[in-house]
């Protein structure tokens, strides 16, 4: 019988572990190689944390006093130093994973330099997209499941700037249409996670990896259905399936589409429980929307009516989301990713 | 996870008398939902608590005619009330998810009620923090289910904090710290029969909290030397690291006072003389979570330590350049020790 935290818990309540036992009993159940391996990665991200704040700190205290040059002169010798560091390290370790973060970190600091010396006037999209577009050797040489996502987060970053200054503010797109365009970013970056993995890339396989990705397009899309349920419309003479009937539709295509991939073809029990959440969520705020129109909340009488209903919506809801996802455990057993 | 007869033979324990247990838990159908499950069904388990007690206040407000501002007695009741439905509904929760997901909402809506009620009559803070502590106590002897046990015991914690605050009490920081060394030994030695990890949690939580949204004031100088508050906090901290160190070496049998264990010790008390009494507190989060083999801990120490570090920016008694050099310092130190322990590590993996 195999135990785990919770059981030595319960043997601890009846007394079968006595209580100075109990510390000798977690280190029994302790993975002495997970956490060796956790012990030297927390202290190196750490310690170069610390390091590279400190010199941070160091050159923000000097800066207004360095010439232009030396400001270019330091950033671009950290760049050179941190992929010296990987090289001589090697790219698929660590360290060397590590140090080419730091370098795609340096990229960004060198734009944002040569944009405070030269004034060029770039848009902040610009900035984050040419950030993007030199980091990407650094991402494509380490294999680094994190170093990815430092740079999936300024691409996405370029993304949104980009749709809201040059597609939103220039009447190309309206809020919505560019709040689902954004969506479809994690969407890919989803698609070529499960494409890359099923080619055997181990590096990528963690099941964060898929995670992170999965939520940013539920909640991207959440967020503009809950807008669409709050009564905005869109406006304008967009009809309502381009405009603001777009979030909810595309939303509900995400979760039905999570729902088939990964009940049949990836198996993977933390994907649907973050659908069946969402969704759950959705009708919660679907019948919310319904009862405030009818039969409203306008006086006493009526608000506690449609709360009433309401509580009882959601106490459905939530207990068949439950059942759904106990039935879901169940059925998938030990293959639940 | 172990194999319970290995399990029982390291440690001596009848193994018959733990299988005994571990079956009846199985057959109370105690089944292990995973916590991102729980997650969710929290979140909507939370959303249908807050409009039962919404529907709960409109109704007596409005229908029954009571008002709800100057009748402390029945918002305490409806509080008490909230409580005991949860721990009904926990007794009939059996398999059901989704009900103890309710039930816990619930009994901390009715906690944080009361607390919110006794507080707005009495005007003081200390008299809220008794009622949340009350409202721990009676999820401690309950048993049945931890988030109101953390719930009411952070409130309580809070509460106590924003007292020291508006009293104007002096050391709030060391106050806490130590309340990080009560976490610590409940977390190693918990009391029997009763489930106080909640708890635990709460107070080791309760000084890196406290750093974020306390001010620069507290943060204190260059180790603390430049001024008295945050000294004793920095100490506690790095003796209970170290300590936390010590016993694990000592829980893996290896010897206690080898060369690199020194080393690791003095570069211990240094980093956390260094560190601002936040940093400290994470690093010791962080031996903790290495020592009992917490990855949630271990994940929120770092967290901790990261967003400290970037805190720091923002102290303002000391310079910039005071603050870059003490980064500096810690860096090479940590990875130093990172050196020395990768080195060890590789040196005991040698055949």
């Amino acid at each position: 019988m195999a135990i785990g935290r919770n059981e030595v818990d319960l043997l601890r309540r009846a007394g079968v572990i006595p209580v100075g036992r109990y510390a000798a009993a977690l280190a029994q159940l302790r993975d002495g190689e997970f956490w060796a391996r956790w012990a030297r990665h927390a202290l190196l991200a750490l310690g170069l944390g610390h390091l590279l704040a400190g010199a941070a700190f160091f050159f923000a205290y000097n800066w207004a006093d360095l010439p232009d040059l030396a400001k270019f002169a330091v950033v671009e010798a950290g760049i050179a130093v941190a992929v010296a560091a990987a090289l001589w390290r090697g790219a698929d370790r660590p360290e060397g994973a590590g140090a080419l973060v730091v370098a795609t970190v340096l990229t960004g600091v060198l734009l944002a330099v040569i944009g405070q010396v030269y004034q060029t006037g770039a848009d902040p999209w610009q900035l984050f997209a040419l950030w993007a577009a030199l980091a990407l050797p650094w991402a494509l040489a380490s294999k680094n499941a994190a170093h990815w996502l430092v740079w999936l987060v300024v691409l996405h970053i370029a993304a949104v700037l980009y749709s809201d200054e040059a597609l939103v503010q220039t009447g190309l797109l309206g809020d919505l249409q560019a709040l689902v365009a954004v969506s479809l970013l994690p969407l890919l970056v989803l698609a070529a996670r499960e494409v890359i993995v099923a080619r055997g890339a181990a590096w990528a396989a963690a099941g964060w990896t898929r995670l992170v990705p999965g939520l940013a397009v539920f909640v991207a899309l959440a967020f503009g259905t809950a807008r669409v349920l709050l009564g905005e419309t869109g406006g304008g003479e967009t009809p309502f399936w381009a405009g603001a009937g777009l979030a909810p539709a595309v939303f509900l295509a995400a979760l039905a589409a999570a729902g088939m991939v990964y009940r049949r073809l990836l198996p993977s029990l933390p994907m649907l429980a973050a659908a069946v959440g969402f969704a759950g969520l959705f009708l919660i705020g679907l019948g919310a929307r319904v009862l405030a129109t009818s039969p409203g909340f306008d006086d006493t009488e009526t608000s506690l009516a449609s709360l009433g209903l309401l509580i009882f919506w959601s106490v459905a809801v939530m207990a068949g989301a439950a059942r759904l996802l106990e039935h879901l455990r169940r059925s998938m057993g030990p293959a639940r990713g | 996870m172990a194999e319970l007869g290995s399990f029982c033979a390291a440690l001596g324990l009848d193994e018959s008398a733990a299988r005994h247990v571990l079956d009846a838990a199985q057959r109370d159908g105690r089944s292990h939902v995973p916590v991102y499950i729980q997650a969710l069904l929290g979140i909507g388990a939370w959303v249908t608590a807050i409009l039962m007690v919404a529907f709960a206040l409109l109704f007596l407000d409005f229908i029954v005619g009571v008002d709800l501002e100057e009748q402390t007695s029945v918002a305490v009741g409806i509080g008490i009330a909230s409580f005991v439905l949860a721990v009904g509904l926990r007794r009939a929760a059996g398999h059901s998810a989704f009900r103890t997901q309710l039930a816990s909402a619930l009994s901390t809506a009715g906690v944080a009620i009361a607390t919110a009620a006794v507080l707005v009559e009495t005007e003081s803070f200390w008299a809220g923090a008794a009622v949340a502590a009350l409202g721990a106590a009676a999820a401690i002897v309950e048993g049945r289910d931890r988030a109101p046990q953390f719930s009411a015991a952070a409130l309580a914690i809070a509460l106590v904090f924003i007292g020291f605050d508006i009293d104007s009490l002096p050391y709030l920081t060391d106050i806490a710290a130590l309340a990080g060394v009560v976490g610590v030994l409940l977390t190693l030695y918990p009391p029997p029969r009763r489930d106080l990890a909640p708890l635990a949690t709460a107070l080791l939580l309760a000084l890196p909290c406290l750093m974020c949204v306390a001010d620069s004031g507290v943060l204190g100088g260059i180790g603390g030397f430049r001024s008295g508050e945050g000294l004793a906090a920095r100490l506690i901290n790095a003796g209970l690291t170290v300590w936390l160190l010590l016993r694990h070496l000592q829980l893996a049998e290896r010897p206690l006072f080898e060369p690199a264990t020194i080393v690791l010790v003095a570069a211990i008390l240094v980093v956390c003389a260094l560190l601002p009494p936040g940093g400290s507190a994470a690093l010791m989060l962080m031996m903790l979570a290495f020592v009992i083999g917490s990855r949630g801990l271990g994940a929120v120490g770092v967290l901790f330590q990261i967003y400290f570090i970037s805190r720091f920016y923002y102290d303002l008694q000391i310079t910039l350049l005071e603050k870059s050099l003490i980064l500096m310092a810690v860096g090479l130190l940590v990875l130093g020790a990172y050196g020395l322990v990768a080195r060890q590590q590789h040196r005991r993996a040698a055949p």
